[in-house]
């Protein structure tokens, strides 16, 4: 029974100072917002939306340059902890801790790369149709792509065309070899389907109303989850009043 | 019949969807398919002169002369274009499957390698690979499209270091831990990591970092415990 009180004591000291740490965390965070709850949200609102949100500029301006700091961080502890490791200055917490910073780095990590991608995929399917949509866009912390991704889409593209060119296209009549077509009935250029359902759930406090047509209309409640046209909702996540789960 | 080349294109097309490597090129059918649309469009300038012949000959045609003419002209159209769509489909199939493979990082089959990639199977028997294109042999590629796979890694590549501390190619799925054991599969070099050098030698085993070895696993060196 002794040594099962320890336990439980140790547990206890343990919470009291983990709910500290929190506490301080708590306060730190209210000050920045916190990048690690912004990148998940906008990693998982792009993955559900049919169509590609609008590049998240700063956030990911942040992220990278707080990845390298840490992999910096880590890479100075390293040889900080080798130099020192025969003197015994370097505690067996030192490693640990370290362990601790890499595995969420990698998560992290994990997620900038499942965000890329994900707008790297749908770059892909409706090449077309965002280069026609980005035609005019002028390069801002506000514009639809990256500047990587924009030159990304462009080149693909241009190989791609290479490749149809090479492959038959240049051997058959001219009036064939667009591939933009809109005549023939029906469009050739794929676009995104703004009127595919999705889950969303809503994190503001103030209801939104969404009207439905046919004087039917929705509220959303805080946290309430629904099951809605894309197209519907669409401006309110730009706003962040509501999330794709 | 018009459009059953096509058709035979699509199947293969099918097929290939769900294989983990590159068939090999259908030159023959669209070679044949192009034959097809180069005929069409004789039978379609054809149909046109007959068209301007009927009209001008106003007083003698009848109202279903010029409809079949007309219908003749409008089927003619649509299998071309329909033809049009198999050969775009087929190939972009195809040039998404090489997209695919080129994020794996991995060295396609050439002549040499031909051999010893029989006998290994890694990647594909690791379930989140399924249905990925994990093997691509040179060979089965049309000329365009050995030249669209060089392209396009060039193309990542570039994208790539725009994000030099993100490993982009990285595993999709989420990690869990990042030390795991590993048992050496076949003999290669020696590799550097942060955490020092290890050799590479048959039935050895090393605990190290998963993202350090993730490439060798992809390439079939180290198998994960």
């Amino acid at each position: 029974m002794a040594s099962n009180m320890d336990i439980d004591d140790i547990l206890q000291e343990f919470d009291n100072s983990s709910k500290a740490s929190l506490k301080k965390q708590k306060k730190l965070s209210s000050s920045t917002p916190n990048i690690y709850d912004e990148l998940v949200t906008a990693m998982l609102n792009e993955r559900m939306a049919p169509e590609i949100l609008p590049y998240k500029h700063e956030l990911m301006t942040q992220v990278l340059e707080q990845i390298s700091n840490q992999q910096q961080y880590l890479l100075d502890s390293h040889e900080y902890g080798d130099l020192n490791a025969q003197s015994g200055v370097v505690s067996g917490d030192f490693k640990l801790q370290l362990m601790i910073i890499e595995t969420d780095v990698e998560r992290i990590n994990y997620l900038v790369r499942l965000y890329l991608r994900t707008r790297l995929s749908k770059i892909d399917k409706f090449t077309i149709h965002y280069i026609n949509e980005t035609a005019d866009a002028e390069e801002s912390n506000s514009s639809l792509l990256s500047r990587e991704e924009t030159e990304y889409m462009h080149q693909h593209f241009k190989i791609l065309t290479q490749l149809y060119n090479n492959c038959f296209l240049k051997k058959m009549p001219h009036t064939l070899t667009l591939l933009d077509d809109t005549t023939g009935g029906e469009s050739m250029i794929v676009t995104p389907d703004v009127n595919q359902p999705v889950f969303i759930k809503s994190v503001t406090k103030a209801g939104i109303i969404i009207p439905l047509g046919e004087e039917d209309e929705l509220e959303l409640e805080e946290n309430g989850i629904y099951v809605v046209k894309y197209s519907l909702i669409r401006r309110y996540i730009e706003i962040g009043d509501v999330v794709l789960i | 019949m018009y459009g059953d080349v096509a058709n035979k294109l699509i199947l293969d097309a099918k097929r290939t969807s769900n294989l983990s490597e590159i068939p090999l090129y259908q030159s023959d059918l669209v070679k044949d398919i192009l034959k097809e649309i180069s005929d069409l469009n004789n039978d379609v300038e054809y149909l046109e002169e007959q068209e301007q012949l009927l009209r001008e000959d106003g007083e003698n045609t009848t109202e279903e002369e010029t409809k079949i003419n007309q219908c003749q002209l409008f089927v003619t159209h649509l299998s071309m274009r329909r033809n049009k769509r198999c050969l775009l489909a087929y190939e972009k199939l195809r040039a998404d499957k090489i997209d695919e493979f080129s994020w794996l990082n991995l060295d396609p089959i050439t002549d040499s390698t031909k051999e010893s990639s029989r006998t290994r199977n890694n990647i594909s028997d690791n379930s989140i690979y399924t249905n990925y294109t994990t093997q691509l042999a040179l060979d089965n590629l049309s000329h365009p499209e050995q030249e669209y796979f060089k392209n396009y890694q060039d193309l990542l590549l570039e994208y790539k270091s725009n994000f030099a501390d993100i490993d982009l190619s990285g595993n999709l799925e989420p990690p869990t831990i990042i030390f795991i054991d590993v048992r050496v599969l076949k003999n290669g070099g020696e590799v550097q990591t942060e955490y020092g050098s290890f050799n590479l030698i048959k039935d050895s085993q090393f605990y190290v970092r998963k993202s350090d070895v993730e490439r060798l696993i992809q390439q079939g060196y180290l198998e994960e415990l």
